[in-house]
């Protein structure tokens, strides 16, 4: 740990944090770039750094992203990423009042505080998790990635059965290559190319980047100005003080929140502000502005989204299940370097990991400090146009997807995997359930083929506890999800009828 | 729904059924230990699909008929459609343009195509910006990045450059 920490604080590892989190901030406060565009922008640029400096350049762009966000959201209403949605709720009146710089400041230290718990969370949990993983056998990974899946499809709002499609078009499209256990072809067609498969990075790069190139395209053509907030000179520092004293369990809860639901698969940090507000909501019941300036819910989504990007790497590290899209994400650049996430990673690259680990708490300072003190700089960043960005990320997509193994197939399927996001899209079929099954795709396939030859008989399976846990819970959360789904559509039919008898 | 959006779902569905039954028809030539996960999902993604299918044709489909980004691009006035496609356009064929005329002759193209499609205020300037960060990234990728890029005339030139003032 301690070796960790000295790597963290090297020179060049505290370039790539200063840089990841610029980056990250400038990327997040442009309306139409999100957190995990510019991850997957820059996997490919981090193959090009040691994997530790690389990983901590994704973590400052992670956490530089999500509280970029706040940026556009509170200046112009307009989140920069979708996370910040609640931040514009209370942030933009608190700047319409004429409290633009304690907005900004409030977002900063609540993201900064959020984020600096989940790094810590990240720094002593991921451990505890790992050595409870590596007494993980095939039944347990497959009773766990089943478990995960039925989280995804289950939190999506689309209709259960397009999200079951969704997963099983993933799982489907991992099988294309070499048979992970067996080595035998599968669906290659005779094409050499795709004997190894659809590259990781290329995929997520189609699904995430070109795509918003292509909506931001569109987005330019008809791209009124909005304008920004006047700044104000007050001095925000004295009140924020106080809120930190005033607010303090707020922070605390919100943070908690933020890196519980960060550990579950697919509650990314855009449904962890809504929910983190909605609690916090409880303990204001006099607060009139709460929804519409308050303090106290600028504090519960800034913090609960930071602290929800720490969280959803915890088991992305410790399990090898990324814990959001951006984190899915994160995976590419592990791959890229060789390594393989899961609980034999920190066993395996203690060093790696903990340097990781204390570059993100790193990551973290730095991002309070850059927005408590230059927030009001990078609001510049909000002028250019959307036309320039729908073109650069055009051509940083092609080219990143073409580094990666300088070969124009990678770029074919960087196209495909865009092209099947916007066919899916209109289909109104989910993204995130391929997304995951694309990376879990071939853990699942290993276990489960090792579960069905090892295991002498089905009670084998049912005599270990934490398969068994992992399974009921898979079950339960189905049955839930099923009769709630149930119960509001004959809510809803009943609701047409009867506008419908009222219109007769 | 619209009945041109309920042929799309359906034509759409139709086509995955048909996807997932070409890699069907593959499995035979497959080892017997290494199709059975497949053939699984090829299943799995077949019934889902007839479901989806068959909830969209008797209309229990309840949700929003399309994507509201979707729809915008679709409901745009036609000058707005034919940039956009022209944008897409100028994307799909850079790839294969690189590797013909060389990067930097089709990056500066495609980039000020790109920002004159989609209208930026300044083209000349979005031109000379765009040949700028062709030789800028050429230059990286030759002495940084050591990313081998497709050469053309003017890619030629710049490595003899280069060469020449090595050494």
């Amino acid at each position: 740990m301690l070796q960790g920490f000295l790597a963290a604080l090297s020179p060049a590892n505290l370039l790539v944090e200063i840089l990841g989190v610029i980056i990250g901030i400038i990327f997040g406060a442009i309306p139409g770039l999100t957190a995990t565009l510019a991850i997957a922008l820059f996997v490919p640029v981090t193959f090009l750094m040691s994997a530790d400096a690389g990983m901590i350049m994704l973590g400052g762009i992670f956490a530089g992203a999500i509280f970029g966000g706040s940026i556009s959201a509170i200046l112009l209403n307009v989140p920069g990423t979708p996370a910040s949605i609640v931040t514009g709720w209370e942030g933009y009146a608190m700047a319409r009042a004429g409290k633009a710089p304690l907005a900004l400041s409030l977002a900063a230290l609540s993201s900064g505080v959020g984020g600096l718990l989940s790094a810590m969370a990240l720094l002593f949990l991921t451990p505890l998790l790992s050595e409870l993983a590596l007494t993980f056998g095939p039944p347990e990974y497959c009773a766990l990635l089943l478990f995960s899946f039925a989280i995804v499809i289950v939190m999506m709002e689309t209709p259960l059965i397009r999200n079951i499609l969704s997963c099983c078009i993933g799982l489907l499209l991992t099988t294309i290559g070499l048979d992970p256990v067996t080595g035998a072809a599968r669906f290659t067609f005779g094409e050499v190319s795709l004997m190894s498969g659809f590259n990781l990075v290329a995929v997520l790069i189609g699904f995430f980047c070109m795509t918003q190139a292509f909506f931001l395209a569109f987005q330019s053509l008809d791209e009124t100005t909005s304008e920004l907030v006047e700044f104000g000179k007050e001095n925000p520092y004295l009140e924020l003080v106080k809120t930190v004293v005033m607010q303090a369990t707020t922070y605390l809860r919100s943070s908690v929140i933020g890196v519980f639901l960060g550990i579950l698969p697919a509650v990314g940090p855009v449904t962890t502000p809504f929910i983190a507000h909605a609690i916090e909501r409880r303990f204001h019941p006099r607060d009139r502005n709460f929804g519409k300036g308050s303090i106290a819910g600028l504090i519960a989504s800034e913090s609960s989204i930071s602290a929800n990007v720490g969280g959803s790497l915890i088991p992305l590290i410790s399990l090898g299940i990324p814990g959001s899209g951006a984190a899915a994400v994160f995976i590419g650049s592990l791959t890229l370097h060789g390594l393989q996430p899961g609980p034999m990673l920190i066993n395996n690259e203690p060093v790696l990991i903990y340097t990781f680990f204390w570059g993100f708490v790193a990551v973290n300072l730095f991002m309070m400090l850059f927005g408590l003190f230059g927030a009001r700089y990078f609001a510049v960043v909000l002028r250019v146009p959307k036309s320039v960005l729908a073109t650069f990320v055009a051509v940083f997509s092609i080219l990143g997807s073409y580094a990666i193994n300088n070969s124009i197939f990678d770029v074919g399927v960087m196209f495909g995997a865009t092209g099947l996001a916007l066919w899916l899209r209109a289909l109104r079929v989910p993204i995130l359930p391929i997304v995951l099954a694309v990376i879990l795709g071939p853990l699942l396939e290993q276990q489960a083929l090792v579960l069905v030859t090892t295991s002498s008989s089905f009670a084998s399976v049912l005599a270990r506890p934490i398969a068994d846990g992992f399974f009921a819970i898979t079950i339960v959360i189905f049955a839930v999800a099923i009769v709630s789904r149930l119960r509001k559509t004959r809510v809803r039919h009943q609701r047409a009828r009867a506008s419908t008898r009222k219109a007769e | 729904m619209r009945p041109a959006m309920l042929y799309f779902n359906l034509i759409s569905l139709l086509l995955i059924v048909c996807g997932a039954a070409v890699l069907g028809a593959q499995t035979p030539d497959i080892a017997a230990s290494a199709r059975v996960y497949p053939i699984v999902l090829i299943v799995l993604v077949v019934v889902c699909s007839l479901a989806v299918a068959a909830k969209e044709f008797v209309g229990r489909a309840t949700t929003a008929p399309l994507d509201s980004e979707l729809g915008k691009i679709l409901r745009a006035p036609a000058a707005f459609r034919y940039r956009f496609l022209g944008f897409a356009a100028i994307w799909l064929i850079y790839p294969w343009a690189f590797s013909r005329i060389g990067f930097i002759v089709a990056t500066t193209g495609a980039i000020s195509v790109s920002l004159w499609l989609l209208q930026v205020k300044r083209p000349l300037v979005g031109v000379l910006a765009a040949f700028l960060f062709a030789v800028v990234f050429s230059l990286l990728f030759a002495t940084v990045l050591y990313i081998p890029m497709p050469a053309g005339p003017l890619d030629e030139l710049l490595t003899r450059l280069l060469y020449a003032i090595q050494h």
